[in-house]
């Protein structure tokens, strides 16, 4: 019985790996070959940079990231390739040798629409770099899971020299990207498993499209037979609370979602508050000076009253009881403005049930302190914006 | 020998009623215990609502009994819970599942809304069974005289 346990974990974990991550289609190039993909005149002006490999080990040793983008005219013009190498050529071991098995590196998107090594098809995705360039170990596979993690498994360990023998480097091995470089961690996995961070450079993510919401109010009052309160459980966390009568997963938008996520356009069915998603600690002190800060931490920034908010995002109003409790107001497409109290519904009027042209001037009741006006990234789709709360 | 079997059958049925009586009454006692949650709806930004446990047995009797004699009312929304800042109304939880108390209900400004799988509303006549519960968070100190007048709790100005 045991036995047969075991063995239905281990095939649980495999399909569990091989469901979460992706073989990408890997060629074999010439250095020649894959230039004149990015430039017409088969000369590429390359970007380098390297780390030390994190190894026992003296002398040489680094991962070089290399980066060069397409230019005009050729067929990945605008596009920009990147190159990795182990190399470990000028290194000897301290002890004995530790060997690197494979790099894993934080890619994102790869293009897959082009053809590396000339032969007519399209669909390449990794090329290593086998004719006219340094090295000599190639890759057996490269796999990406759901989040973008690229692992490069080694067609032979990449191990330094010995009393008995030279070290070793990989060919240069590369993608290709629409997103410009910057600097990420990656990790490189010895041959006996040991785990190592090291300096590289790869994809940025392309910056979030900001964009103004209108007044959707459907979107967020989805439970119509009102919400059930129970104690909150923390930052990020929000289980208990429920939509009555609706079933265990309806109603979450307006149950699970306060004034701050409403203001953010962004649904995390938390009940998000200022200074989770920075401190992983909701503001204790109910002050404009407080309750500001946290969300500035958070990422939102402070504007003017008659300032306009930059890149298309969005403004909102923050609004206080002093001591008590805060609230959030924000701008609609139309030039209205909209909020959402606690978990209730969300709302165009006051609480004189006039429409709000203006949050400094409408009625708030309690909310007496009138703080001033954040932007926010938020987006044109309901509940999808992009500002980092929870 | 027959006499023998009937004390031994007597015995039996007397240990498994006393067993039953014995596993069950201390989880209704527990279950009483809890009595009800009374939640405060004031809050639009925290989450930590003002609330506190109704346990006096006879303050439990009181909503018990207003619950009761609560009429059957119409009412034209989908809540009584208005979408408005500041004080919303009272909502009470039977955590203690006690009997002839629904499980969830609200109370605001004279209406009574039972929830559940199926929804009814009841008129709260004098706004006695909301002036109960709010009097009763002062006692418990979770509504102080600042929250009262920034939340608009009328009842209790």
């Amino acid at each position: 019985m045991k036995k047969f346990l075991l063995l239905l974990a281990g095939a649980l974990l495999t399909f569990a790996n091989s469901a979460f991550s992706a073989p990408l289609e890997v060629v074999q190039v010439s250095a020649p070959t894959v230039n004149c993909v990015f430039n017409t005149s088969c000369t590429v002006t390359v970007s380098d940079s390297t780390a030390p490999l994190p190894v026992s080990v003296t002398g040489t040793n680094f991962l070089q990231s290399r980066t060069y983008v397409g230019s005009s005219g050729a067929p990945a013009a605008g596009l920009y390739a990147y190159e990795y190498r182990v190399n470990l050529s000028g290194a000897v071991a301290m002890g004995s040798p530790h060997c690197i098995n494979s790099l894993t590196i934080p890619f994102g998107p790869v293009v897959s629409s082009l053809d590396l090594n000339g032969n007519g098809h399209i669909g390449d995705q990794v090329f290593v770099v086998t004719g006219g360039g340094l090295g000599t170990i190639g890759v057996a596979s490269a796999d990406q899971d759901s989040s973008g993690n690229i692992t490069f498994t080694f067609g032979s360990p990449v191990c330094p020299g010995t009393a008995t023998s030279n070290g070793q480097s990989s060919f240069f091995f590369g993608l290709v990207s629409t997103q410009p470089p910057g600097p990420v961690t990656a990790t490189i996995i010895e041959a006996g498993g040991a785990a190592h961070q090291i300096a590289a450079r790869a994809p940025q993510p392309a910056a979030a499209a900001c964009s103004i919401p209108s007044f959707q109010p459907a979107y967020w009052n989805d439970c119509t037979n009102g919400c059930v309160w129970q104690p909150w459980a923390g930052c990020g966390v929000e289980s208990a609370r429920y939509c009555s009568g609706c079933g265990p997963s309806c109603g979450f938008a307006q149950c699970k979602n306060n004034c701050y996520n409403y203001a953010n356009n962004k649904r995390t069915d938390t009940f998000a508050q200022p200074g989770c998603a920075s401190s992983n600690s909701p503001v204790s002190i109910m002050s404009c000076s407080a309750v500001q800060s946290a969300a500035m931490a958070d990422g939102l920034t402070a504007t003017a009253a008659d300032g306009t908010c930059p890149g298309g995002m969005d403004k909102v109003a923050l609004v206080v009881a002093p001591g008590s409790d805060y609230h959030w107001y924000r701008l609609g497409s139309d030039g209205m403005w909209t909020h959402k109290p606690g978990m209730t519904q969300a709302t165009n009027v006051d609480q004189s049930g006039h429409t709000i042209s203006d949050p400094q001037t409408a009625d708030r009741g309690g909310y007496t302190d009138f703080c001033g006006y954040l932007c926010t990234c938020s987006d044109a789709h309901q509940g999808q914006g992009h500002a980092n709360i929870k | 020998m027959i006499r023998a079997v009937r004390v031994v059958c007597l015995f039996v049925v007397v240990a498994a009623v006393v067993s039953l009586f014995l596993i069950t009454e201390p989880r209704n006692a527990a279950a009483e215990g809890k009595g009800l949650r009374v939640v405060i709806l004031v809050y639009s930004g925290r989450a930590d609502e003002p609330n506190y446990q109704l346990v006096n047995p006879e303050l439990v009797a009181q909503v018990k009994s207003l619950m009761g004699k609560a009429e059957k009312a119409e009412f034209k929304g989908q809540t009584i819970i208005p979408s408005i800042l500041g004080y919303r109304g009272i909502m009470v939880l039977n955590q203690g599942g006690i009997p002839g108390i629904p499980e969830i209900f609200l109370v605001h400004k004279g209406m009574i809304e039972t929830r559940g799988k199926e929804k009814s509303y009841h008129n709260d006549k004098g706004r006695q069974l909301e002036l109960l519960l709010l009097k009763q968070a002062k006692k418990e100190k979770v509504l102080e005289d600042k929250l009262v007048r920034q939340m608009n709790i009328d009842m209790l100005k």
